[in-house]
């Protein structure tokens, strides 16, 4: 072992197995781990309570791991993460920094600046891929274009010829000295003293941390993926791996929720389990989604001409505060819709086709701006995650070619009849609606008087009116993508009108 | 292993937690009516500042360092014994 020094930035990937930077570090020499807090520069993905919490509880169990495997990890707040940075180079003397890739535009953008000025200062920076199977620019079609439709994305990440591997946890640590200004997880201020009255009860439902997730990991694998293709279709209940958060933080690799998962395949193929096979085939696809997310944030970035939410650009929104904060009180009167809006609010956490539903209704039905709603879920989420989110919003917006069509309206209420047939999840949420019989639970405006008498139900008053009917709301949406492409088509004439002028001047 | 056995049996995985948090909180969820994020989101109504966060400057350069970065690393990538 050589005696190179090496700062260790943690990030969002908060473990200790299949760690590749903290890997490639230990294997040169010592080590000095820190995790900076910069809000300044998360400017306004600063994250929301509820993900701040998750992050305040993974910091302190990963700082325990590090300190039990010798060496102690810096907490830094900072207005600049690249001063930080400098600190802990002066003070420990290390010639290098290494971190693990990110890949939102914040992200890259300030990891990019970082690279360049410590270069600048004489200090080496590597990076590596920690949190994909495959780098986004490792994926693309025989043409060299990067793939625009999720399967032929997918198919290609399954039959690549490098296959994904996951790196043993180090042993020991060996700590380089050096003192800077640190703090503790507390006084990271990652939870106000106002909020953490809400953040004990989450506390009650959820166990962040790198352990945890390795437990909640192999429970789900041995004991719930054979069901997976059955159970993901319940909106109730713990039907799918909860995985999200820990997958967010990096507390748990998905090169090892991928190996863990095929492993099942290759047993589940040989005793030709079909329900097993398939159930795999199904999950690694959700975590292909997670892959997908990056890729087309990095392949198609938002000032590209190719931009995928860019038809929506001319989209004539309505921007009515009042209908987005019935949305978010879940008191719009579609009982799955309001159901849904309770449950992210209490937990922090939807299952998939809750969000699909929850924003289709606010950009189909109430027409509001999509970034409102990707706002709110990343303010509310405890798994937020901008790649993903942006990819659940461009899936329901029209924006994907394999995604849903713009003018694709459900009804919430034959949503209901499907996946929450019997109506518990919805009694679940909504009190109110706990006596209401089964066969009106998804549409109480049509139950007889006497029915909802029963059930204690007085619509527009303990219970709201539907805030649309589906015929208007269907209506609306179609002026609206008329008045959308007439916008379009107005703005391109004006453009080459514009560029015919230039070309004359 | 004898560990991961007495972990699947016991009552209070995460799984198990989780389940009994949403029963608690389901029902006495308040609705906040003075909304606390009104304030917040004023930010968002504006669209030129969203959109230049999803579009920072120098967005493009940081794309092209990074792929070249990555395409000459690629190959010296760690190769340690795969795990489950
Ligand atoms: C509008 C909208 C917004 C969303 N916002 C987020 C978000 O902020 N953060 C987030 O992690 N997921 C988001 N998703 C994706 C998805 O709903 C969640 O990842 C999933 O519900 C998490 O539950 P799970 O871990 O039990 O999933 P499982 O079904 O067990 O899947 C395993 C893992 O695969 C990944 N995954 C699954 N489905 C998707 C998907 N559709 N897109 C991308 N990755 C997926 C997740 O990492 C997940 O943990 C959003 C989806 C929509 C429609
Ligand atoms: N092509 C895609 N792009 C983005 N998200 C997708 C895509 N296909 C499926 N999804 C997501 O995965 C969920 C399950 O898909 P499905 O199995 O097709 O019902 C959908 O509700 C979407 O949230
Ligand atoms: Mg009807």
């Amino acid at each position: 072992m050589s005696s190179n020094k090496t700062i260790v930035w943690f990030r969002r990937d908060l473990r200790i197995d299949d760690n590749p930077a903290l890997a490639a570090a230990v294997k040169d020499g010592s080590i000095f781990p820190v995790y900076i807090w910069c809000p300044k520069e998360e400017g306004q993905f600063y994250p929301g309570r509820v993900s701040r919490w998750w992050l305040k509880q993974s910091l302190a169990h990963l700082e325990q791991s590090l300190k039990s495997l010798g060496a102690e990890l810096t907490l830094i707040k900072t207005e600049s993460t690249l001063s930080a940075l400098l600190d802990c180079i002066n003070a420990t003397g290390a010639t290098k920094v290494v971190f693990n890739h990110l890949y939102d535009p914040v992200s890259l953008v300030r990891d990019h600046s970082i690279k360049e000025k410590l270069a600048e200062v004489g200090i080496s920076v590597q990076s590596y891929n920690g949190d994909l199977l495959y780098e986004p620019w490792e994926i693309y079609d025989e043409k060299g274009q990067a793939f625009t439709t999720f399967n032929a994305y997918w198919d290609r990440c399954l039959n690549m010829k490098t296959e994904p591997i996951s790196l043993l946890p180090p042993w020991r640590l060996v700590p380089a000295a050096g003192t800077v200004e640190r703090c503790s997880v507390e006084d990271l201020g990652l939870e106000n003293e106002s909020e953490k009255s809400s953040n004990a009860l989450l506390g009650r439902g959820w166990s962040p941390g790198w352990s945890n997730a390795d437990k909640i990991l192999t429970e789900f694998v041995e004991k719930q993926l054979i069901n997976y293709s059955k159970n993901r279709l319940k909106v109730g209940g713990n039907s799918t791996s909860l995985l999200s958060p820990y997958l967010h933080f990096g507390e748990l690799s998905v090169r090892k929720v991928f190996q863990c998962a095929r492993m099942k395949q290759i047993l589940w193929k040989r005793e030709q389990n079909s329900q097993g096979e398939e159930s795999v085939t199904l999950f690694l696809k959700a975590i292909g989604l997670r892959e997908y997310s990056r890729y087309l944030c990095f392949n198609f970035p938002f000032t590209h001409e190719r931009s995928l939410l860019s038809n929506l650009r001319y989209f004539p929104w309505h921007a009515d505060t009042n209908h987005f904060k019935a949305w978010r009180q879940g008191r719009t009167g579609y009982p799955l819709v309001d159901a849904g809006m309770r449950e992210l609010w209490a937990t922090g956490w939807m299952h998939n086709r809750i969000r699909v539903i929850v924003s289709c209704f606010a950009v189909k039905f109430l027409l509001l701006p999509w970034k409102w709603g990707m706002k709110y879920f990343w303010d509310t989420l405890l798994d937020a995650d901008l790649e993903c989110d942006i990819l659940g919003w461009q899936y329901i917006s029209g924006s994907l070619p394999d995604g849903h069509e713009l003018e694709r309206l459900d009804s919430p209420e034959i949503q209901g009849s499907k996946f929450d047939p019997e109506g518990e999840y919805v009694r679940q949420w909504l009190p109110e609606l706990a006596r209401m019989p089964t066969e009106w639970i998804h549409h109480p405006w049509d139950a007889p008087l006497t029915v909802l008498k029963a059930a204690g139900v007085e619509l527009g008053l303990n219970y709201p009116k539907p805030i649309i009917d589906i015929d208007t709301a269907r209506e609306r949406l179609t002026q609206a993508i008329f008045k959308m492409w007439e916008t379009e088509a107005a703005a391109k004439a004006a453009t080459s009108d514009g560029m015919n002028e230039e070309v004359f001047d | 292993s004898n560990e991961e056995a007495l972990m699947l049996q016991n009552k209070d995985s995460g799984r198990e937690r989780l389940k009994r948090h949403r029963e608690e909180v389901a029902g006495r969820v308040l609705i906040p009516d003075k909304w606390g994020k009104e304030e917040l989101l004023k930010d968002w109504i504006d669209y030129s500042s969203f959109d230049k966060l999803l579009a920072p400057s120098g967005l493009a350069l940081a794309r092209q360092a990074l792929m070249g970065d990555g395409r000459r690393n690629g190959s010296q990538r760690l190769r340690i014994e795969s795990m489950c």
